[in-house]
């Protein structure tokens, strides 16, 4: 089916493997910029199966490019022992796909009634003694506290811009990117979707509004400690009514890109377009490990070999043939240890995925 | 269904700095200034006293009996922060300035403007802190310079503190905190003439008269400002530490000798000292010395302040400040601390002691106590008296009859005496080789009798210097 408004040809699309859609450009690649895998076919279902597909509002817009993104990898890879081959920035920028996250942005009309308690600093004097030579010696010193007063209160107040998430998976994925900055945002235009993917909202209105109503609770709260003058606030409640509401989207820039493990499995690379935050699956290559396992234990063959061959022809040097024999044993031992490190270091990783 | 009222009773608008946000605060406690409260029964019009074995007002005509409105708190009772001016001051016009740009478009903000002058955060605060909500009047003795509050219908011409009876009366200056909490008496003035009675005929060393000459009439119950003090004293420490040892050396004669040699070793430690209402006086114009002695009170006995437990007594302002009385205080934690600190040393040797103290949590209470307040003449000279109000306890100074002291010091060298008087003309059949023998132990009493007359007349001073 074809989007209308985006100022430029869109067509809907859908993986067959990992079932992420998309609204896609013309010219734009057919593989799956999520999993990699699948092929992106086309989607003809009808528009109310979709929750939006008007353009969005606002777009915040790619800043960083390769070279960002190919040291965010290189720090990426120095966190891992032994990291598989195919981490490193050539592949990882090669494979990097420009995707924008959607995001619901709500426009309402509140009226409330609220009450809240509100944090005044003050100041206390408190004193530090010492004690030595027979002597006290004392200082004053100055405690800044807090005195929280009860307020309540009516408001009637016109918000823009409240966002709530528009997919299921929205946390972990500000969580793997880092945020993104709102004040960021400028007005859509299309031609910041060159070769971009746009991820479809999978969450309707309906099912945004209760995230948008804490959001909207949040910005109030801010604006009742701004109003009174105070320096915090807590306990926050309040019974608000809507009106005038206006949903529209924002757009969120992404990379994301992967690289293969031992096993040729495919691990994902979230990139934040704004502020380059990296954030992935690490595993570390056993199959390095093992290599150094074999590297070592031959070293370790050889030097007993020339320790058994200086003990054979030149007794003289029998001492030098037994350090000979104790260095191979502590490079056989030692080499054992990167494989060790590997096993621990994915063990970990499987379980903080799993937590 | 009625609409719920907005904002609900009891608070008033304040300040907003965004448009399309309203606020309300609570609205300050206003107490009326100069309120008059008449102890006077409200069946006969006679006058009621606060009663003691009722906890309550009677009155000593009819007996009509009035149950106390101050609840019980004990050691619950608020305490307050040690907040610098500059932050009370900022309280002060973060609320003046928000009633302020109100009080003149809301009924209820006007109403507090009218009701306080200069302002109304400012009237609060005086009407909070500074009202006694009784009439009383200030009286100045010219004698020893103390000043005490009475109640205008008993106005009294003696001082209690020194007995004087020339009083000057002048206008309570409403310039002092008022008191949140206080302890009412406990102990009935007759119980309290007694225990008096029973204790200025307790020791042998007073006059054999004094029960009888000492007249008490002038026994007054007053409430006396204090100053309660809480705090947790946080210390490290560390000091050389002595432990004793027996070793054995020879001489250059070659005889063996042992002798203790102290071994000095470094030792620290940490205290968490928490200490809870340290009671400093807030008078400066009683007996120190009486006053410690006599200030043992049980915070647990702390009750609202309700002016029906001054009713018939008298209550004194404080003269020592809240900052010098915290100073005091300060003092006296902190040797508490040290105190602790050097319980931790493994001996009770110790030198080169060095320490640090962080105060924290920190806090105050203005409170009044019971103490019964008395003073009696004996040979034209003053002494002074002090009973606990609440647990009966008595302090007092008491003149000594030296004429007693001097004999009992006199007889206790006469066994002394003796003895050596018979190693002198060998009474009792005391040979030569006695004679040496008798004279030390002549000098053992003696040397006994010495220290018995200087304990005694220590003694002695100790019950007059009370009076000093």
């Amino acid at each position: 089916m074809q989007a209308t408004n985006w100022g430029m040809a869109v067509q809907t699309v859908v993986c067959d493997k990992c079932d992420w859609n998309f609204l896609l450009g013309e010219g734009s690649s057919r593989e799956c910029p999520h999993c990699f895998e699948g092929v992106l076919q086309d989607f003809d279902a009808s528009a109310e199966n979709l929750p939006h597909l008007a353009a969005p509002e606002l777009l915040i817009s790619y800043r960083i490019g390769t070279r960002e993104i190919s040291s965010a990898v290189e720090r990426f890879a120095e966190e891992i022992p032994f990291p598989p081959k195919d981490l490193n920035s050539t592949s990882i920028t090669n494979r990097a796909q420009r995707i924008f996250l959607p995001m619901w942005l709500l426009d309402a009309h509140v009226e409330a009634s609220w009450q809240a308690e509100l944090g005044f600093p003050y100041q206390v004097e408190s004193h530090k003694s010492s004690y030595s030579g027979g002597q006290w010696y004392s200082e004053k010193v100055l405690e800044t506290r807090l005195d929280w007063e009860k307020r309540l209160g009516r408001l009637s107040r016109d918000y823009q811009n409240i966002s709530a998430p528009a997919l299921d998976q929205h946390q972990g994925l500000m969580r793997a990117l880092g945020g993104f900055p709102k004040r960021e945002s400028e007005a859509y235009s299309s031609k910041n979707l060159q070769q971009a993917y746009v991820r479809l909202p999978q969450r309707s209105t309906k099912d945004a509004f209760p995230d948008a109503q804490e959001n909207f609770k949040e910005r109030a709260g801010e604006e009742v400690q701004e109003a009174a003058a105070a320096e915090k606030i807590r306990d926050f409640r309040w019974t608000a009514t809507y009106s005038s509401e206006n949903w529209t989207l924002m757009l969120l820039p992404i990379y994301l890109s992967y690289y293969t493990d031992d096993e040729d499995k495919k691990r994902l690379i979230f990139v934040n377009g704004q502020s380059a935050y990296l954030s992935g699956e690490k595993r570390a290559s056993m199959k390095r490990a093992r290599q150094v396992l074999i590297f070592g234990l031959a070293l370790a063959a050889i030097a007993v070999l020339l320790a058994l061959v200086v003990a054979s022809f030149y007794p003289e040097l029998e001492n030098i043939a037994a350090i000979g024999t104790l260095i191979a044993g502590v490079i056989g031992l030692s080499s054992v240890f990167p494989m060790i490190q590997v096993w621990q270091f994915n063990q970990r990783q499987e379980q903080d995925r799993r937590a | 269904m009625a609409e719920e009222k907005f904002p609900p009773d009891g608070y008033v608008p304040t300040l907003s700095n965004v448009a399309g946000i309203e606020i309300f605060m609570p609205a300050p406690k206003i107490e009326q200034l100069d309120v008059r409260v008449d102890f006077a029964c409200p069946n006969c019009r006679g006058v009621q006293a606060y009663n003691v074995s009722d906890g309550g007002l009677s009155c000593t005509s009819c007996g009509y009996y009035q149950p106390p409105k101050g609840m019980r708190v004990g050691g619950a009772a608020t305490s307050n922060e040690f907040r610098t001016e500059e932050s009370e001051r900022q309280k002060e016009e973060r609320i003046r300035k928000s009633l302020g740009v109100n009080a003149a478009v809301t009924a209820a903000a006007a109403s507090i403007a009218a009701a306080s002058s200069p302002s109304p955060a400012q009237a609060a605060k005086i009407a909070d802190d500074y009202n006694w909500g009784e009439e009383r009047r200030e009286l100045s003795c010219t004698n020893c310079g103390a000043s005490i509050l009475l109640a205008a219908e008993a106005l009294t011409h003696v001082c209690p503190f020194c007995g004087s009876s020339s009083v000057n009366q002048h206008a309570f200056l409403q310039d002092k905190l008022r008191p949140r909490y206080l302890i009412p008496f406990n102990v009935e003035v007759e119980k309290a003439k007694a225990s008096i009675m029973e204790w200025l005929g307790s020791s042998w060393m007073t006059p054999g008269d004094l029960q009888k000459r000492a007249g008490l009439d002038n026994l007054i119950g007053t409430f006396l400002p204090y100053w309660t003090f809480t705090a947790t004293c946080s210390s490290t420490w560390k000091a050389e530490v002595g432990h004793d040892r027996t070793e054995s050396y020879t001489d250059s004669n070659g005889n063996r000798h042992s002798r203790t040699v102290t071994d000095w070793r470094w030792e620290s430690g940490y205290v968490n000292l928490p200490i809870r209402d340290l009671l400093v006086s807030g008078t400066s114009k009683l007996n120190a010395r009486l006053l410690d002695e006599v200030d043992q009170f049980s915070m647990t006995g702390l009750v609202e302040y309700e002016t029906s437990y001054l009713a018939g007594y008298n209550a004194q302002t404080f003269d020592v400040g809240r900052d010098v009385a915290w100073t005091k205080g300060r003092e006296l934690m902190r040797e508490m601390t040290k105190s602790a600190c050097y319980g931790q040393a493994s001996t009770s040797k110790v030198r080169n002691f060095s320490m640090t103290l962080d105060y924290s949590d920190e806090s105050w209470r203005y409170v009044l106590l019971p103490v019964y307040l008395s003073s009696y003449s004996y040979d034209s000279e003053s002494f002074s008296l002090m009973v606990n109000g609440q647990t009966a306890l008595i302090s007092g100074q008491r003149p000594v009859d030296w004429r007693k002291i001097i004999a009992v010091c006199v007889l206790s060298y006469i066994p002394g005496l003796i003895v050596a008087l018979a190693a002198f003309f060998r009474w009792f059949n005391i040979t030569m080789q006695q004679t040496k023998n008798v004279y030390i132990a002549a000098g053992i009493l003696l040397l006994v009798a010495v220290v018995a007359s200087i304990a005694l007349v220590v003694s002695a001073m100790n019950i007059r210097k009370k009076a000093d």
